[in-house]
């Protein structure tokens, strides 16, 4: 029985040196967390949503924290792809773990603008597209709930790059599969699932939103089972490579999200409160896996028994 | 240098009502923190997650306090803890305030914003020319009041309902004392809630004192990557002459001549 089980894990074609990576949005371009724990032990780095444009982001307040979790609208405030040249491209350059870019649009050609300019600076592993931002053609409805805006997302950037492309999926669907199917029929290698939920809370005391946007994204452990349930009916119906994210705080909650059928698991809002959760969860996923005798990660999404 | 660390409670004292102040044994922290700095404590309470931010109130040697009012289910739950208890602390954060030299050195508190001011007294040195103005809702909100005395500093304090000090606002203190002896060569130093921060701001501006603040601001990470925090910037170069900075990593200090009050 070996004693170090295999961490490795694929997406599409790019390999993972384990499978814990942290969430686009709560990591910055890393280097905030460097300065903390050893970002070098990562599985990998997904980046803050980057847009063609520099975008200012909403007004505050953006985020409250809500029963084990938290909303948030920030706007996707980052500097733009020129400032990500710029100021933030330098650090990654020289990190050895892989760099998942996340990009997000206003059109879909912005999107595969994108994905063009981006893989033309060689420091992306591969790309995650941000489709739960608003489509400002379509009167700002979210691109990703919209099957007929995905395909022509998705297979935009497809045709744009040859880098692999993993498409973030909304939550805010009713059939998750069927967007799962839209994606991959448009090309995408493989999937992220889940972005954040829709939410909204009222201080009752000035009887208006917390949030100055009124409603915003929850994130945190109050939508793992979202997150448990939709990996799986994606999982068990697609042979398409997930990235879990949704409430991963501790080495429990990812391989919950591993047995329900995800590649990989993401560590967002965990950041926040424990900068610490995503290398706990690498232990924690390799204790797990010699206690169960079990000699690579990659069997845990086949092992639910249901 | 930003650690995530668990310190040893040594005190953790009722100095007022609603108020405590929390001493661990941290040395890092003790002999790095600059005034007008922060920490995050990861508060033990069911349901809640995210860390809560306290200003830096006085380091000793190895000894590092802070002090916060009982607001809501976090600072309730933080009163549970006792001496021997460990606590997660992620600090130091955010940039401190700039003391330079000046003809004179007006610090303005408020309420909960007075205890991070404590330790820029501190680091000033109570020069004859510093003086201090508290305010708050009610007499149990000067807290501090005597530690600042005993640094040598000269205190003022105002209550809004009159029951210690000049009846009003701090920001009275603050007008009149730069009437008398003008703004030139003046750094105000003011942390409180907002709408106070506003008016020393427009204060400090109308007798040309220079004047630093410390903001607050709803906060998730602390340390820069979530951009849960900012706040209104100016600059002129960008689309609307601002642009939203993070209290936690380019503040909490701010120039005030920087913001925009909405
Ligand atoms: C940089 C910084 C320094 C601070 N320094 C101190 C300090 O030295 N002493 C002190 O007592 N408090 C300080 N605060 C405020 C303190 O962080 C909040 O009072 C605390 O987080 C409330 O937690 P709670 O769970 O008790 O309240 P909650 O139940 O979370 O909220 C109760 C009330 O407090 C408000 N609140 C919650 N979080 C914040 C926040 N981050 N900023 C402002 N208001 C908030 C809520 O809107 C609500 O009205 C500071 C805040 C910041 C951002
Ligand atoms: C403050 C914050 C900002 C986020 N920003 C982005 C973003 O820019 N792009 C994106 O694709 N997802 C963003 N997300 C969503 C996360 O990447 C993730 O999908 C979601 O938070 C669920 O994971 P969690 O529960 O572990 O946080 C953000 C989440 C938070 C909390
Ligand atoms: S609290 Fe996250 S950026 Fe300031």
């Amino acid at each position: 029985m070996a004693q170090t089980p295999n961490l490795k894990v694929t997406i599409g074609t790019l390999t993972l040196p384990n499978p814990v990576l942290v969430c686009s949005g709560t990591y910055g371009f890393g280097e905030e967390f460097a300065d903390i724990i050893d970002i070098t032990k990562l599985g990998g780095i997904i980046t803050k949503s980057i847009t063609l444009r520099p975008k200012k982001g909403n007004p505050p307040q953006r985020i409250v924290e809500t029963p084990s979790g938290m909303l948030n609208a920030i706007g996707l405030q980052n500097p733009g792809i020129d400032g990500f040249i710029k100021d933030k491209l330098p650090f990654l350059k020289k990190l050895k773990i892989p760099v998942i870019v996340n990009i997000a649009g206003d059109t879909p050609d912005e999107y595969a603008e994108l994905a063009r300019r981006v893989e033309s600076l060689g420091v992306a592993a591969a790309l995650e597209l941000n489709i739960s931002c608003p489509n400002v053609k379509k009167g700002g409805i979210a691109f990703g709930i919209d099957p007929h805006v995905t395909f022509e997302v998705v297979s935009g950037v497809r045709k744009a790059t040859r880098l692999p492309v993993v498409t973030k999926l909304s939550p805010n669907v009713t059939d998750i599969v069927f967007l799962a199917k839209v994606a991959i029929d448009a090309g995408s290698d493989a999937l992220s699932l889940i972005n954040t939920l829709l939410g909204m809370s009222i201080d009752i005391q000035k009887m208006r939103p917390h949030i100055a946007n009124i409603t915003g994204g929850l994130s945190g452990p109050a939508i793992r089972p979202v997150a448990v349930r939709m990996i799986w009916q994606v999982a068990r119906t697609y042979d398409i490579p997930i990235i879990g994210m949704g409430g991963v705080e501790d080495a429990a909650s990812a391989v919950e999200l591993l047995l329900a059928g995800a590649s990989a698991v993401s560590v967002g809002t965990a950041n926040f409160y424990n900068p610490r959760a995503p290398l706990e969860i690498v232990d924690g996923i390799r204790k797990y896996l010699v206690e169960k005798r079990i000699e690579d990660v990659n069997e845990l999404r086949k092992s639910l028994k249901v | 240098m930003i650690t995530q660390k668990l310190y040893t409670i040594l005190r953790n004292e009722k100095i007022a009502p609603l108020y405590y102040c929390l001493a661990v044994k941290a040395p890092q922290l003790a002999k790095k923190a600059l005034s007008g700095q922060f920490v995050s404590l990861l508060v033990n309470e069911k349901n809640l997650l995210l860390r809560r931010p306290f200003g830096v109130f006085d380091c000793d040697k190895d000894v590092f306090r802070l002090v916060y009012k009982v607001v809501g289910r976090g600072t309730a739950a933080l009163t549970k803890l006792a001496k021997g208890d460990d606590v997660d602390i992620l600090g130091l954060l955010g940039n401190g305030f700039a003391v330079k030299r000046a003809r004179r050195h007006l610090i303005v508190g408020g309420g909960v914003g007075i205890s991070p001011l404590f330790y820029l007294a501190k680091k000033i040195g109570a020069p004859p020319d510093t003086r201090v103005f508290l305010g708050g809702r009610s007499k149990g909100d000067l807290i501090c009041e005597k530690d600042f005395k005993a640094l040598g500093c000269v205190v003022a304090v105002a209550t809004e309902d009159g029951t210690k000090g000049k009846k009003g606002l701090v920001t009275g203190l603050l007008d009149a004392d730069l009437r008398k002896h003008g703004g030139d060569g003046v750094v105000v130093y003011a942390c409180g809630p907002k709408g106070m921060l506003k008016a020393v701001a427009g204060i400090a501006a109308e007798y040309g004192a220079a004047c630093q603040v410390s903001l607050e601001e709803y906060m998730a990470c602390g340390i820069g990557t979530c951009m849960g925090c900012v706040i209104k910037i100016r600059n002129e170069k960008a689309e609307a002459g601002f642009e939203y900075r993070r209290v936690c990593k380019e503040g909490p200090v701010f120039s005030a001549e920087e913001i925009i009050w909405d």
